[in-house]
C-alpha cells in the first residue's frame, strides 16, 4: 500500500534569469513500512523536497497524496491538522520545547489534538528509546543524541501516517549518530512505521531499505 | 426501518419547529415593538428578552445532549480499544444503532484474530510434527550409509556421494523448519545480558579450524567489557552464519576481521573480509529468501544463510547493516540493543 506519493513535482524559486529550479519533476512512492533515506549533496533539493512531502510548503506545480489525499488542495488551517495527524517530523536541531519535560514533549501533539496520550503505548516508546529515566528532565538537561530520542518519541507517539526526518543526525557525532539511526531502523520495524530520512551521509544512508538519490532537483537513481 | 428512523428523529424535528417558531415570534416582535407606545415598548422588548433567554437555554440543552452522546461514543471506542465486552442498549434509538453496529464490527474483528491465532497454532503443530517425523528416518539413512562406507569395499565413492547428500538434506530440513519457525514468531528469543568478547570467542572457536583450511586469519578486536542483551543461541547461528559465509567467498590467505564498537544504545559487531565484495545492486537482495548471487552459482549454498541471520538479529531487536566494494571485500554490520 503505498503511503505517500509525489506525481511531478516542481518547485522553482525566483523569476526570469534569477529562476532556480529545486525540484523538477519528482515522481516517487513511498510504500507502507518502508525505511527510505534521500540522499543528495547540498542544494540538491532533498530539504525543498521533504518539505513538499510534509507539506510544510507548497509546490510550483505537481501533486503529493499522503494516505490518497492530496494535501495541497487543502486549506492552510486543514493542513495543519491533517500534519499534526498524519506526519511525524524530526528535524536537525530537535525542535524541543524547552519549558516542557520529555514526557510533556513527547505527548504534546496529541494533548494540542485534544485527546490524551494512550499511556501504556507511550510508556512502551519512551522504554524503546532509553528515556525512561529522563522522563521527568527538561530538553536543557540532555544531550543532543538524547534531544533527538525525544524528538523521535514525539514523533512515533501519534502513530501517524509517515515520519519525515530532515538530517536527523546533522548536529550529533558519528557514534551517536550511529545510536539516532539504528532506533529509527528498529522502531520502524517494531511499529511498521514508514519513515522517510534525509541525508548526505552514504553511510547512514546504507542503513535504509531503499535510497533514493537526488541530483540537482531530479531523481537520478532509486 | 423508515418508520424508526423517523421516530428517532422526531426529536430533532422537534427542535427544529420550536427553533424556527421562536425566531418568527422574535421577528414579528421587533417589528411589532417598532409602531408601539412608551409602555409597550418596556414590556414587549422584556417578553422577547425572556424568549431569547429560553432559546439560549435550549441551544445549550442541545449541545449537552450532542456532547453526551460523543462522550458516550468515545466510551465505546475505548472499551473496543482495550478489548473490554460492551452491549447495545435495546433502545430504538440512532445511539443503540451505532453501539449495535459496532459491537458487530469488534466482534467480526475478534473472531478474524481468533481464527488467525488458531492457525498459526496449527501451522506450529505440523511443523514440530515435520521436524520430529523426519528426524528419525534422515539419522537412520545417515547411519546406514556410514556403516555401508565401513562394511562394503566396492562403490565406495557412491556410498560417499549418498552420505554427503543426506547429510545435506538433513541440513536444508533444519534449515527450513527453523525458518518457517521464525516467519511465524514461534521461536521465543530470550534475549538477556551477555558479554560480547566472551560470545564471539566461541564463533571463533567454531570458525578458526575452517579459516586455517584456507589459510585465512580470523581476527578479533573487542574490548573486554563490553555487554549487550542478547540471546546467545540464536546470535550465535546468526553471526556464525556471516562469518562461514567471510570464510566462504574470501580466497585463500585472506582475512575476516570481526571489530566491536559499543555505543550507548547499541553494539555493533563488524564482520569484515577481503573475499570478491557484493555488488551494489544486489546489495538489497541480499537477505531474499533464497537468493543466490549470480556470481556465486558455482558455490555451495541455498540462500537462507543471510535470511534467517537477518530475522533472528530482527527478533532480538537488532539489524543487519552491509557495506562492500567490489573487488576489496564486504563488511556486515550486526547491530544489537546494548545493555543500559
Amino acid at each position: 500500500m503505498s503511503v505517500l506519493k509525489t506525481v511531478n513535482l516542481k518547485k522553482y524559486y525566483g523569476k526570469g534569469e534569477n529562476r532556480v529550479k529545486a525540484l523538477d519533476g519528482v515522481n516517487l512512492e513511498i510504500q507502507q513500512g518502508e525505511f527510505v533515506a534521500i540522499v543528495g549533496t547540498s542544494g540538491s533539493g532533498k530539504s525543498t523536497l521533504l518539505h513538499m512531502m510534509g507539506g510544510l510548503d507548497r509546490a510550483t506545480k505537481g501533486k503529493v497524496y499522503i494516505k490518497d489525499n492530496d494535501i495541497f488542495s487543502m486549506k492552510d488551517d486543514e493542513l495543519t491538522i491533517f500534519r499534526r495527524r498524519n506526519i511525524g517530523f524530526v528535524f536537525q536541531n530537535y525542535n524541543l520545547v524547552p519549558i516542557l519535560n520529555v514526557y510533556e514533549n513527547i505527548v504534546l501533539p496529541m494533548e494540542l489534538d485534544g485527546h490524551h496520550a494512550e499511556r501504556g503505548y507511550v510508556d512502551h516508546i519512551i522504554h524503546i528509546l532509553g528515556l525512561s529515566e529522563k522522563k521527568r528532565q527538561m530538553p536543557n538537561q540532555l544531550s543532543g543524541g538524547q534531544q533527538q530520542r525525544v524528538a523521535i518519541a514525539r514523533a512515533l507517539a501519534t502513530k501517524p501516517a509517515i515520519i519525515l526526518a530532515d538530517e536527523p543526525t546533522g548536529n550529533l557525532d558519528s557514534a551517536t549518530s550511529q545510536d539516532v539511526i539504528s532506533l529509527m531502523k528498529t522502531t520502524s520495524r517494531e511499529f511498521s512505521q514508514t519513515m522517510v530520512m534525509i541525508t548526505h551521509n552514504e553511510e547512514i544512508a546504507q542503513t535504509a531499505d531503499r535510497i533514493i538519490r537526488i541530483e540537482d532537483g531530479k531523481i537520478v537513481r532509486r | 426501518m423508515n418508520e424508526q428512523r423517523q421516530m428517532s428523529n422526531q426529536w430533532f424535528y422537534k427542535i427544529y419547529g420550536i427553533y424556527g417558531a421562536a425566531f418568527f415570534l422574535l421577528c414579528a416582535g421587533i417589528i411589532a415593538a417598532s409602531h408601539l407606545d412608551f409602555y409597550r415598548k418596556i414590556i414587549v422588548p422584556a417578553a422577547l428578552g425572556a424568549l431569547a433567554l429560553l432559546l439560549v437555554f435550549f441551544i445549550l440543552t442541545i449541545k449537552k445532549g450532542v456532547l453526551s452522546i460523543f462522550e458516550r461514543c468515545n466510551e465505546l471506542l475505548d472499551q473496543a480499544i482495550e478489548g473490554r465486552p460492551f452491549s447495545a442498549d435495546n433502545e430504538e434509538t440512532e445511539l443503540a444503532r451505532f453501539t449495535g453496529k459496532l459491537e458487530r464490527f469488534v466482534s467480526m474483528k475478534d473472531k478474524a484474530f481468533r481464527d488467525a491465532r488458531l492457525q498459526k497454532g496449527q501451522v506450529e503443530t505440523l511443523l514440530a510434527d515435520i521436524s520430529h517425523q523426519t528426524k528419525t528416518p534422515i539419522a537412520n539413512i545417515l547411519l546406514y550409509s556410514q556403516l555401508l562406507e565401513e562394511r562394503s569395499c566396492e562403490n565406495k565413492e557412491l556410498v560417499r556421494k549418498l552420505t554427503g547428500q543426506s547429510e545435506k538434506l538433513q541440513f536444508l530440513i533444519r534449515r527450513l523448519v527453523e525458518m518457517s519457525r521464525l516467519e511465524n514468531g514461534i521461536i521465543r528469543c530470550m534475549p538477556k545480558k551477555e558479554n560480547v568478547r566472551e560470545f564471539l570467542l566461541q564463533i571463533i572457536g567454531d570458525y578458526c579450524d575452517k579459516a586455517q583450511e584456507k589459510e585465512q586469519e580470523l581476527l578479533l578486536e573487542c574490548p573486554q567489557e563490553t555487554a549487550a542483551v542478547f540471546d546467545g543461541k540464536w546470535l550465535r547461528e546468526a553471526v556464525g552464519n556471516i562469518v562461514d559465509n567471510g570464510i566462504k567467498y574470501t580466497p585463500p590467505r585472506g582475512r575476516i576481521r570481526i571489530c566491536v564498537i559499543g555505543y550507548e544504545m547499541f553494539v555493533r559487531i563488524d564482520i569484515s573480509d577481503t573475499g570478491r565484495g557484493i555488488r551494489e545492486e544486489e546489495i538489497p537482495k541480499l537477505f531474499g529468501r533464497f537468493y543466490r548471487s549470480a556470481d556465486s552459482a558455482s558455490d555451495e549454498g541455498l540462500g537462507l544463510g543471510l535470511y534467517l541471520a537477518r530475522e533472528m538479529v530482527h527478533a532480538q531487536g537488532g539489524y543487519i547493516k552491509v557495506s562492500s566494494r567490489q573487488g576489496k571485500g564486504s563488511c556486515f554490520s550486526v547491530y544489537i540493543p546494548a545493555f543500559s
